[in-house]
């Protein structure tokens, strides 16, 4: 009763191993076109499942490569941040080095720490005070000009009243014509005052301190005349000078010692 | 018998996967085991000489039409042979403990390998056989059966243990009842 189901086995098993081996025979023997052509039907479910597969499997792994990947972006991002800022403040401060070496006076530098919460007072604080030797009244500059005068220190703190306030004036002089005046703001734009209607002043002329004042030096830069205009006076000629320092990203200043403040 | 088809299919894309990632960090001087091939090993000693030829001829000819289209019948060819041989003998030669098998393992990625280049060079006579052979072929049998040895020692200690049941013996093993 087992041996026709032997001789079946054996024959299916043999069958099998000739079908199989057959048609693999067949196609080694067809032309190159037909077996790519049969390639891609015989790959064609098996690549996309295999790929399929592959994402599941690493679906774990994937997801954590992932975290971590964004984890490092941020990181990355962060140190980048940090790194322009780095390169801007180091390029500042080799600008203010050089400033430093060509200045005729003896600079403290500082940094600055605050701004005056008040609207209508243009002030700033820096983070030098008596223990460096900041005094009243000494000029406070920066790399591009005069930016205002101490006008309060603490051990460690002073306080600087910007050239925008009303109440910094300061001695100017034209530096092409040599026409004297006095600068002054009224927060938000300066002008100069007394200036003659006869006065040679021209737009784009540069403003310098005079030295007259008595609290900063002469020759710092002040600003560039931006606009002459008539006033409604006989005797004297409007003059708006475009402050050549911006007082909205100031870092660094220096105190001037030795001037006649 | 459906299960089993599905079984057998996952784990082939399974170890294809395995085979270009896990066999790559397994690599030693270049010589990665052959994991396609100790898959049908295993299912043509626990199925028998159909399937073993029957997977044979769809593992050889689904990764040559991926990979190698252009010898597209070598490979079902060779693995035909190898599935078949194993299924077949695996029912003939005691194979009792690990080492048999990866012996046995051994002599046929050989013989594998020699009817792989061997057709190959029939179709191109250019083609190196000895060199392959003897830098490939050997070191890859060794290579691959000494992973299967392991395989299966590590299966038979977990059956002996009684957290797989059955899964170690194959057709041949049922059959005769050990």
């Amino acid at each position: 009763m087992q041996a026709p189901t032997r001789l079946t086995f054996a024959h299916l098993k043999y069958l099998t191993l000739a079908i199989s081996l057959l048609f693999s025979l067949v196609v080694m023997g067809l032309n190159q076109r037909a077996k790519i052509q049969l390639a891609k039907a015989g790959s064609l479910a098996f690549i996309p499942a295999q790929r399929l597969l592959f994402y599941l499997v690493r679906m774990g792994e994937i997801y954590a490569e992932n975290r971590k990947l964004r984890l490092m972006n941020t990181q990355l991002s962060l140190e980048v941040e940090r790194t322009k800022g780095l390169k801007e403040e180091n390029q500042r401060l080799r600008r203010m080095l050089n400033f430093k070496e060509r200045a005729p006076f003896q600079l403290i530098p500082a940094e600055v720490i605050g701004r005056g919460p008040e609207r209508a007072t243009k002030s700033i604080i820096i983070d030098g005070g008596g223990d460096e030797g900041i005094e009243v009244n000494q000029p406070v500059i920066s790399v591009d000009g005069l930016v205002g005068r101490v006008i309060k220190v603490g051990r460690k703190r002073s306080t600087v009243l910007l050239l925008l306030d009303p109440d910094c004036k300061a001695s100017s002089l034209v530096e092409r014509s040599k026409v004297y005046s006095i600068m002054e703001c009224d927060g938000e734009r300066c002008s100069l005052k007394g200036v003659p209607l006869y006065a040679d002043v021209q737009e784009g002329d540069r403003v310098v301190t005079s030295g007259w004042g008595g609290i900063f030096p002469p020759g710092l830069k002040l600003g560039v005349v931006k606009k002459v205009f008539s006033e409604n006076s006989a005797l004297l000629k409007g003059v708006e000078v475009q402050p050549i320092v911006d007082f909205t990203s100031l870092k660094e200043v220096f105190i001037l010692q030795g001037g006649p403040g | 018998m459906a299960y089993k088809l599905i079984k057998y299919l996952l784990l082939f894309l399974l170890t294809t996967i395995l085979q270009s990632t896990v066999a790559a960090i397994l690599s030693i001087w270049g010589i990665k085991p052959d994991l396609l091939l100790l898959l049908l090993f295993y299912i043509s000693l626990k199925e028998g000489p159909i399937w073993g030829a029957g997977w044979g001829f769809v593992f050889g000819f689904t990764i040559d039409s991926a990979y190698a289209p252009l010898q597209l019948g070598i490979g079902s060819f060779s693995k035909v042979c190898f599935g078949f041989l194993a299924g077949n003998w695996g029912d003939k030669i005691y194979l009792e403990t690990p080492q048999s098998k990866g012996l046995f393992l051994f002599s046929l990625v050989t013989i594998h390998d020699i009817l792989r280049y061997g057709m190959g060079k029939l179709g191109n006579p250019g083609l190196a056989f000895w060199y392959p052979l003897l830098t490939k072929t050997l070191p890859t049998a060794a290579y691959t059966a000494i992973l299967g040895t392991i395989v299966y020692w590590l299966i038979k200690r977990q059956t002996e243990k009684g957290y797989i049941i059955g899964s170690l013996r194959g057709k041949g093993e049922t059959e005769r009842g050990i």
